[in-house]
């Protein structure tokens, strides 16, 4: 397993993620690629945090 | 599906025919459960250890009733099915390296229900496959619960984790109850690989500890509790609604280097508090990062600890508040707060008679009209140099007191209230002007106003009045705006220099003084 930590933030430095990924030894996935997949953790984080959902508590079947 | 209950008295490998029946308390000799079996352990089975010898593949397992020991030496028990896996016990003992893997592929709804046990009794659960929901019911807990390739939805009722937590990037978590993590012993990892985890998170275990290995986020309306223990964020995002901290237990909150927390509540919410900050330590940046869109009408509180329960330096936090439009409100009495920082989009205010204790800097340009009261701010640092910068005038008594503490007061500042130096060096950026409603110091330690660049000069005014300090050190301030300011000499003051406006000479005590003696010295004697 590979660890790759990274942050990334808005142009004015705000709402600085830091997070990571996990990725297989073999992921063979370009850099690009990688790059994307940050942009994309960071994009759905940014969203949920400045826009978060409507709250709807799911009901538990017990 | 053939049902297998373990039947044995006394201690038992689970590969023996000996120990299996086809009916609860019945005669053994059955099959050993396999793969197209439910497994069973009831009151019947005795109060004996069951072995495993073997890694067994079955389709449920159900302990309710069993006052024996499930041994799981080093073997791991593999659940194919759906529906109820698995049910546990509260009257039952594990031993070995309790782990059971859930392997079914479907899309079918899966259930465990591993029942309120206790850390030592607690099974690991890894869910290997499926595409459908897997619900944990009961209020239960286990140990470790690991989810790889899994794809569906972890629906629950509040439960405890006394293990690792690790989520799949491919999977969600219903946004529901309460997620406790409770280990008392060890290192603890979670692992959210970026899933969204939308419940309220509990930390309650005596000695433990637990680090997230990524980003960690819970939604707005949600609450994460410290109550005891060290939660390491290890330079991760930390993401919740609220976070609280107000016990007297020990517990640690470790940012680590380069993360922070974001708190992300809006409406009327208390959204952080350590107010009983009693062993309560902080390690790493302390940054808090308030981002919840407050709207008008509503107040945010931040709730630093209490001096008096035990809020100091070492455990006040940095807050950086830079969404909304609401009030902010720091608490009237005296909290600790570390760095408080007004940015972004935020167009509130700060409630009215706050009195935060500030150990680092203030930052307020044109962000949170200060709606004022009599309560004073309290610069406290003691160490390094921090800033005040201000365009909002501060709309409170201001009292600087921190021995060895210095704060560089940025751009011109208002302060509508009674500003009191009583330990430390204020410095005025060169010059621009600190406007005070009046000037005074306290104390008998020596203490400094200055300007921040040597031979520049800076302002400090007051518009009416007369302004008396002592202990006082003053280098390159020009007095101004019309009050008197006396610094006498015989009040331990120290004209360091290219100051103007201070009137320096002895008091009029003193000066009396000398004058009544020189009468009696030049009155002719009378003979």
């Amino acid at each position: 397993m590979i660890e790759v930590k990274f942050t990334l933030s808005q142009p004015d430095d705000s709402y600085k993620f830091s997070d990571t990924l996990l990725l297989a030894d073999d992921h063979g996935l370009t850099d690009a690629e990688i790059e994307a997949m940050k942009q994309a953790r960071y994009d759905k984080w940014y969203d949920y945090i400045t826009n978060p959902p409507p709250v709807v508590d799911e009901p538990i079947v017990e | 599906m053939a049902n297998r209950y373990w039947v044995t008295g006394g201690t038992g490998n689970w590969n023996s025919t000996t120990n299996w029946s086809t009916a609860s308390g019945g005669a053994s000799g059955a099959s050993v459960p396999g793969s197209s079996d439910a497994a069973l352990f009831d009151a019947s089975s005795g109060s004996g250890t069951a072995t495993l010898d073997i890694s067994p593949t079955i389709q449920t397992l159900t302990c309710t009733g069993f006052t024996g020991t499930l041994d799981f030496t080093t073997r791991v028990i593999f659940l194919n099915s759906t529906g109820t896996v698995f049910v546990g016990a509260t009257t039952m003992t594990v031993a070995g390296t309790p782990l059971i893997t859930l392997t079914n592929s479907s899309a079918t709804a899966r259930t465990i229900t591993p029942t309120a046990v206790t850390e030592t009794n607690s099974i690991s659960f890894a869910v290997n496959a499926g595409t459908g929901n897997l619900t944990t019911t009961g209020g239960g807990a286990v140990r470790d619960l690991t989810f790889t390739g899994f794809t569906g939805s972890l629906t629950s009722t509040s439960f405890t984790i006394y293990g690792n937590l690790t989520l799949d990037a491919g999977m969600t978590v219903a946004a529901a109850a309460t997620l406790t993590f409770a280990a008392t012993s060890g290192t603890k990892t979670i692992t959210t690989n970026s899933v969204t985890v939308d419940k309220n998170l509990t930390f309650n275990g005596v000695g433990g500890t637990w680090r997230i290995t990524g980003s960690l986020t819970s939604g707005a309306t949600r609450t994460t509790t410290l109550t005891n223990g060290t939660l390491n964020l290890n330079g991760f995002t930390f993401s919740t609604g609220i976070f609280s901290t107000s016990n007297a237990n020990i517990r640690t909150l470790d940012f680590g280097t380069g993360g922070g927390i974001y708190l992300t509540a809006s409406g009327n919410n208390t959204i952080y508090t350590a107010a009983d900050s009693t062993n309560f330590s902080v390690a790493g940046d302390r940054n808090v990062f308030v981002t919840g869109v407050g709207t008008v009408g509503n107040t945010r509180t931040i709730t630093g600890g209490q001096i008096t329960l035990n809020g100091t330096a070492a455990n006040a936090l940095n807050f950086n508040i830079s969404a909304g439009a609401d009030t902010i409100n720091f608490g009237t009495a005296n909290r600790v707060f570390n760095n408080i920082q007004f940015s972004g989009s935020f167009s509130g205010n700060i409630g009215a008679n706050v009195a935060p204790q500030i150990y680092g800097f203030f930052s307020n340009n044109g962000f949170a009209t200060i709606t004022g009261g009599t309560n004073a701010w309290t610069f406290k640092s003691t160490s390094s140099t921090n800033y005040i910068s201000s365009s909002n005038a501060i709309n409170n008594p201001v009292i600087f007191d921190g021995v060895g503490g210095a704060w560089q007061i940025y751009n011109n500042l208002i302060v509508n209230g009674a500003v009191t130096l009583t330990n430390g060096t204020i410095q005025i950026a060169d010059g621009t002007t600190l406007i005070v409603e009046s000037f005074a110091t306290s104390g008998t330690n020596q203490k400094y106003l200055q300007s921040i660049t040597p031979g520049t000069q800076s302002y400090i005014s007051d518009a009416s009045g007369v302004n008396s300090v002592s202990y006082l050190t003053i280098r390159d301030i020009i007095a101004t705006g019309g009050a008197t300011w006396n610094a006498f000499y015989d009040y331990g003051n120290i004209n360091a220099g290219n100051n103007s406006g201070w009137y320096f000479g002895d008091s009029p005590t003193v000066g009396n003084e000398i004058t009544m003696r020189l009468r009696s010295f030049t009155q002719p004697r009378r003979f």
